[in-house]
């Protein structure tokens, strides 16, 4: 079963995936899309259209770094990486994300 | 990624389209890789991605924002750190640093001074409302050629009632009277007499209080007085429930009305004190004396030309219709024109004197500058060849020279406030009155203005001339005799000579100047002025009556008359002493005369009038031409004698028998003439005497207020002014002694304006000088020190020490030589902007320019020297060790 992850998912979701996707190399979009799918087992995939909005907002927010490059098939590709900033960012929302799931299991065990 | 001046938002969005249609093609490919048409394939992938044009909307929007930020914060840096830069490169070499910032000083210094003078007279608007619609109505006389007079009270009264082009019509005269003061000196005041309508002709209010009522000029109204502005605050110290008390003037009770604002009587000339009513209806106007001044307000849509059109046909037919008016003309002249055109002139040339000045330190700042660059030619070429582009070098010797001139713009400020209360003292009388200059806000925008300016201009030339380097040569070690060098060379000594020729400007306009004064303090005024004190008093009519039945008997007149002279004769220092109406600086009035045996003759014009006693001929150091002077026995009881001046005598009786001819005048009986005195400049050093007629104050005492006595003394005049105050409080204490100065001190204010704008030429002379000479120096020593290997191969091949330095004096002369020359030649077209203020000195007297070409010349040989002797003492053996 996959969920539909956009723009409209619960807030910062498509951010924490992103950042997290490219915690440990720099990747072009196309290559985060399938990374969050591949990560995710699959249950995760990313409308691909709000991806990009979401990359350009974390790069103008200054958590993502961003540099043309090369893809595996050698053409020109737009690569993200992770700022010092965007790493500290990354723990943080991930942090949250875990007690915020934790909280609701809780709840769910009555 | 660093983010260069050169990516525009487009680049962004071309960046956006490729990044989209990357990942959409990749997934296209994927598709057709396992199968799919390629159609079909672009179709899904398209799709799948979703709306691209929303899509591609926001993200070109995100990515165009943050490009933004970027730059701007890129920006921001590159500014910050050329400022950095520019401070260290400005440490590093603080002499020149010093330098620039004193000299661009010096100019802002002088030009800010100036400036506070034009915005103190000119800028400030005048205090009436709508002044611009403000104008004077003048007589004129044609026979004597006059063309500004007073009026009579009868003409007034017809300009008002009988003309169209007026909204509103007022008068005023003057008089002196003296407030008495419970155990302290009275006060001497000048009033004007005003007609009700002038604070509203004028547009002013009264700012406490009432102007003077209809009530008080033509009515039953009593004894008011209105102070001017500066009055109440000296000496009733501003107190603001001054309405309502009481002075006492000349003897009479007078109550405080209303208090003027600020400058209200300027239009006046500035020196009134109070307004009280002029007491006059319309039936009791008569058509002499001219002793009434008149400003009208202009109707709305009437030009002055119109109104005056229309005040000459009034005067014409005045003329028709009264003899008094016979050859009176009628003049409108904006009040504006009146009392600043004459200023604008002079002020005006001022400025582009001191314009030429700035220009001057201008080109001498970006001779050093050029000077640093070249010296410096080697970071710059390491900066151009490690990829700093153009614009990043001129910025950054910009931001260089807007620091220098900044600090400049400081040090111009604080010379200026410093020099602001002399240049207030050496202002002539006529600007001085229409305002004090100071530091206020308007002038130091104006200096920030001109120091940003300069600033500006001084950092485009060197930077220019530094972005064209060439990294290549100049890394090389080519550069010190390279092309680029030589180019420099070229350019700096264009510089001096350009610094030459605006010097010259300025050196033949201080001479012109100077001459002018130097003439005028040559001419023959025919009155001596050293060691003459004069002070006035006036005598009211209550104490002092004026009956004109038994004219000239005005038994306390002169009784007062006579003993206070015996007593100031006999005051220790006193050499000699006379009562005078008018002064020897002071033109007085004229009056018309008949001449026994001859018809009238309009055209014969009125002869100034000249009221004595008999001292004044010691005190002035008259000379006698003919005939004899007055004497003790010329008083009330004896027949009435009269003296003509040579101008007076050789006009009126052309065969030479003005001696025993008689005169008469005012409705007295012909008196002989029984002596020709020798001319008195009386209107100053530059007009010409007019003709006069002297009496005796024993015979013809003055109906008029004031007199003057006149002391000639054999130490400091300005010692004996005590004593004369103390007679006069000893005859009688309700009078007061005002307007005492030495007779020296009156002659310099009526050369005031030419000695002022010569002392501030002659200062920008001096300055242009001192730059000229520094440009020469700073030109020849850098070009010796180029040109060390060829001066020592001249050495070696025999050229003794002083051929070459006769070369490098030459050199400097010739830096100069074609600079003075331009120069020369823009002076003479230019000192035509002068020319209403000199003296005895045509624009064209050759004796300016040759001095001016003289002292150039002179001050580049000696700057030449010190560069020619290092230049004569290059060791031979040193140039031929290659370097």
């Amino acid at each position: 079963m996959t969920s539909r992850i956009d723009s409209t998912s619960l807030y910062g979701t498509l951010n924490l995936l992103v950042l997290r996707a490219v915690a440990d190399e720099p990747l072009h979009g196309l290559a985060i899309a399938r990374r969050i799918l591949d990560s995710s087992g699959e249950h995760l995939q990313v409308e691909e259209g709000a991806l990009y909005p979401a990359l350009h907002r974390l790069e103008r927010d200054g958590l993502l770094q961003a540099e043309w490059g090369r893809s595996e098939n050698n053409r020109r590709a737009r690569f993200y990486r992770l700022t010092d900033r965007g790493r500290t960012q990354l723990e943080r929302e991930a942090e949250r994300w875990r007690a915020h799931t934790r909280a609701v299991a809780r709840l769910l065990e009555g | 990624m660093g983010v260069t001046g050169d990516e525009g938002p487009e680049r962004v969005d071309r960046e956006v389209d490729e990044e989209l249609a990357f990942h959409i093609e990749q997934r296209a490919a994927e598709l057709i890789a396992r199968g799919w048409s390629a159609e079909a394939a672009r179709a899904h992938a398209h799709a799948s991605f979703g709306d691209v044009e929303r899509i591609r909307g926001e993200s070109r929007r995100l990515r165009r924002s943050d490009r933004a930020r970027r730059s701007r914060r890129a920006a921001f840096e590159a500014l910050a750190q050329d400022a950095r830069l520019a401070l260290r490169s400005l440490r590093r070499d603080p002499g020149l640093s010093a330098l620039v910032v004193l000299t661009l000083g010096l100019g802002i210094g002088f030009a800010t001074a100036l400036f506070s003078v034009v915005d103190s007279v000119l800028l400030r608007p005048l205090p009436y409302a709508d002044a611009e619609q403000l104008v004077y109505l003048w007589q004129n006389d044609r026979a004597t050629g006059t063309a500004r007079e007073a009026m009579g009270s009868a003409d007034f009264y017809d300009f008002r009632d009988r003309t169209r082009s007026f909204e509103g019509v007022a008068m005023w005269g003057r008089y002196e009277a003296s407030i008495q003061r419970d155990g302290a000196d009275p006060v001497q005041l000048r009033l004007a007499v005003v007609h009700h309508d002038l604070d509203d002709v004028l547009g002013i209010v009264p700012t406490i209080g009432r102007g003077v009522t209809v009530d008080e000029t033509e009515g039953a109204g009593g004894e008011v007085i209105v102070l001017g502005d500066g009055l109440w605050r000296s000496a009733f110290d501003a107190d603001p429930a001054v309405v309502g008390r009481d002075v006492v003037l000349d003897g009479v009770p007078t109550r405080v009305v209303g208090v003027l604002p600020p400058r209200a009587s300027l239009l006046m000339g500035g020196d009134v004190d109070a307004w009280r009513p002029l007491r006059m209806t319309p039936a009791q106007a008569t058509r002499n004396p001219h002793a009434y001044r008149a400003v009208a307000r202009l109707a709305p849509g009437v030009t002055p030309a119109a109104a005056q059109a229309d005040a000459e046909r009034l005067a014409t037919a005045l003329e028709a219709e009264d003899n008094a008016n016979a050859n009176r003309g009628a003049l409108v002249e904006p009040v504006d024109d009146f009392l600043r055109g004459d200023a604008r002139g002079t002020l005006f040339a001022l400025l582009a004197a001191v314009g030429v000045l700035l220009a001057l330190a201008t080109l001498n700042v970006t001779n050093l500058l050029l000077a640093r660059a070249a010296a410096r030619k080697g970071d710059t070429a390491v900066h151009t060849a490690l990829g700093s582009g153009t614009s990043r070098t001129v910025r950054r010797h910009l931001a260089a020279t807007l620091s220098l001139s900044l600090a400049a713009s400081a040090l111009g400020a604080l010379l200026a406030w410093a020099t602001l209360g002399g240049l207030g003292g050496l202002m002539p009388p006529a600007l001085s009155a229409l305002g004090t200059p100071t530091l206020d806000g308007r002038v130091l925008g104006f200096t920030m203005a001109l120091a940003m300016s300069l600033g500006v201009v001084l950092g485009l030339g060197p930077a220019l001339s530094a972005a064209r380097v060439d990294p290549a040569t100049s890394l090389s070690g080519a550069g010190r005799g390279g092309a680029g060098a030589r180019r420099s060379v070229h350019t700096r000594k264009t510089l001096v000579g350009a610094q030459a020729a605006l010097a010259t400007l300025l050196l033949v306009g201080a001479g012109l100047l100077g001459l002018t004064v130097q003439n005028l303090g040559r001419v023959e005024l025919g009155f001596e002025t050293d060691q003459v004190l004069r002070g006035s008093v006036a005598l009211p009519s209550n104490r002092y009556p004026v009956d004109f039945s038994v004219y000239p008997q005005l038994t306390e007149r002169l009784d007062f008359i006579r003993e206070a002279l015996r007593r100031v004769s006999d005051l220790p220092g006193v050499e000699a002493a006379a009562l005078v109406t008018n002064h020897s600086l002071d033109p007085g009035f004229t009056n018309s005369i008949a001449i026994e045996g001859r018809p009238p003759d309009p055209a014969r014009g009125e002869p100034t009038t000249r009221m004595v006693t008999p001292g004044y001929l010691d005190v002035a150091g008259l000379r006698l031409v003919q005939g004899r002077w007055f004497e003790e026995g010329d008083d009330a009881d004896a027949p009435g004698v009269v003296l003509l001046n040579r101008t007076a005598a050789e006009r009126y009786f052309p065969d030479g028998d003005a001696l025993g001819s008689r005169i008469a005048f005012w409705g007295l009986g012909f008196r002989e003439i029984v002596g020709v005195i020798e001319d008195e400049r009386v209107a100053g050093p530059r007009t010409e005497a007019p003709p006069a007629f002297y009496t005796s104050l024993l015979q013809t005492p003055p109906a008029g207020g004031v007199l003057t006595f006149m002391l000639r003394t054999s130490a400091d005049p300005r010692a004996a002014a005590p004593g004369l105050r103390r007679v006069v409080r000893d005859i009688d204490p309700q009078l007061a002694v005002f307007d005492v100065a030495t007779m020296d001190e009156t002659l310099a204010l009526a050369k005031q304006r030419e000695r002022f704008v010569t002392a501030l030429l002659g200062a920008f002379a001096l300055m242009a000088l001192v730059l000229a000479a520094t440009g020469v120096y700073g030109v020849l020593s850098y070009s010796i020190a180029r040109r060390r290997r060829e001066l020592g191969i001249r050495k070696a091949l025999g050229a003794d020490r002083g051929r070459l330095r006769r070369m490098v004096l030459s050199q400097g002369a010739g830096l100069v030589a074609a600079g003075i020359a331009i120069g020369l030649v823009t002076a003479r077209l230019g000192a035509r902007l002068v020319e209403s203020l000199l003296f005895g000195v045509e624009s064209n007297s050759p004796l300016p320019y040759i001095a001016a070409a003289a002292a150039l010349l002179f001050v580049a040989l000696a700057a030449s020297l010190l560069p020619a002797a290092r230049a004569s003492a290059v060791p031979p053996a040193h140039a031929l060790r290659s370097d």
